[in-house]
């Protein structure tokens, strides 16, 4: 397996207690598990919360494609951040 | 005739020679991060993917498809629809001659007219003619995924580049 995209979402009434980080570790053990090397993030460049919590579980900044998205009458920056896992292809 | 005489939108009859010039880039380069070979049947379904909005376009020299490029959905989110990704592929034998350029450049204005505010692209760091292609036409680098794709027994880079297109 070589890359996985990574979704995280906490309830409303849930929020800032570690949820999220705690979720975002899970799919990484799981991740080092099933061997993957690459784990993406994409992040709506707005979303200052959900980047804190991925560059704090150590992914890297890939870059930043403007305006791909539109929703609520704007458009949307989207935010490619990644986790390189050390594992061997076929390990 | 010039090249941009030559680009039309692509008819299903074109699939068997969009599926051989695609064959080439996934059995021989990484171009694409395919690894399957593709068959008549599974670039026929990928053909019926497209439409008016994500058209496939074929350059055609001398009554044969020489290279073709298409619009793909990038994301089934409605709030991605404004966003296609572009592919451009050219057989090994025609390459080296614009043909790319045109396509891209052809898909480019297709995205104006249908309305798409953003091409993104997705090519290997290391294809340094599809890059060069690509920025000769406008595409600006978004960022590089480190070892995101795996071909040939080795971690392949994929940059990301995207053209705003001004729908004005």
């Amino acid at each position: 397996m070589y890359t996985a995209e990574s979704s995280v979402y906490v309830a409303m009434s849930s929020r800032r207690q570690g949820i999220g980080a705690a979720l975002l570790a899970a799919i990484e053990a799981r991740a080092r598990e099933l061997n993957y090397h690459v784990i993406i993030a994409r992040v709506v460049a707005t979303n200052a919360t959900s980047l804190k919590l991925v560059r704090a579980a150590g992914y890297k900044d890939a870059g930043t494609i403007r305006e791909v998205g539109y929703k609520f009458g704007k458009w949307l920056d989207m935010c490619v951040l990644q986790l390189v896992l050390p594992c061997l292809p076929g390990g | 005739m010039t090249i941009d005489q030559s680009l039309r939108d692509a008819l299903l009859e074109d699939v068997p020679a969009i599926t051989e010039i695609y064959a080439h880039a996934v059995l021989n380069t990484v171009a694409t991060l395919d690894t399957e070979q593709p068959t008549i049947a599974s670039q026929t379904e990928w053909f019926h993917h497209h439409d008016k909005d994500h058209p496939v376009i074929v350059a055609v020299q001398d009554g044969v498809v020489v290279g073709w490029g298409s619009l793909s959905v990038w994301s089934p989110k409605q709030g991605y629809r404004t966003t296609a990704e572009a592919s451009v592929y050219i057989a090994p034998d025609h390459q080296g001659r614009g043909i790319g350029t045109a396509l891209t450049l052809e898909l480019i204005r297709r995205a104006r007219t249908v309305g798409l505010h953003v091409i993104v692209a997705r090519i290997a760091s290391s294809n340094e003619v599809s890059l060069r292609v690509a920025r000769h036409c406008g595409f600006l680098l978004v960022g590089t995924m480190r070892e995101s794709g795996f071909k040939f027994g080795e971690y392949v880079d994929v940059d990301v580049l995207q053209r705003l297109i001004n729908t004005e």
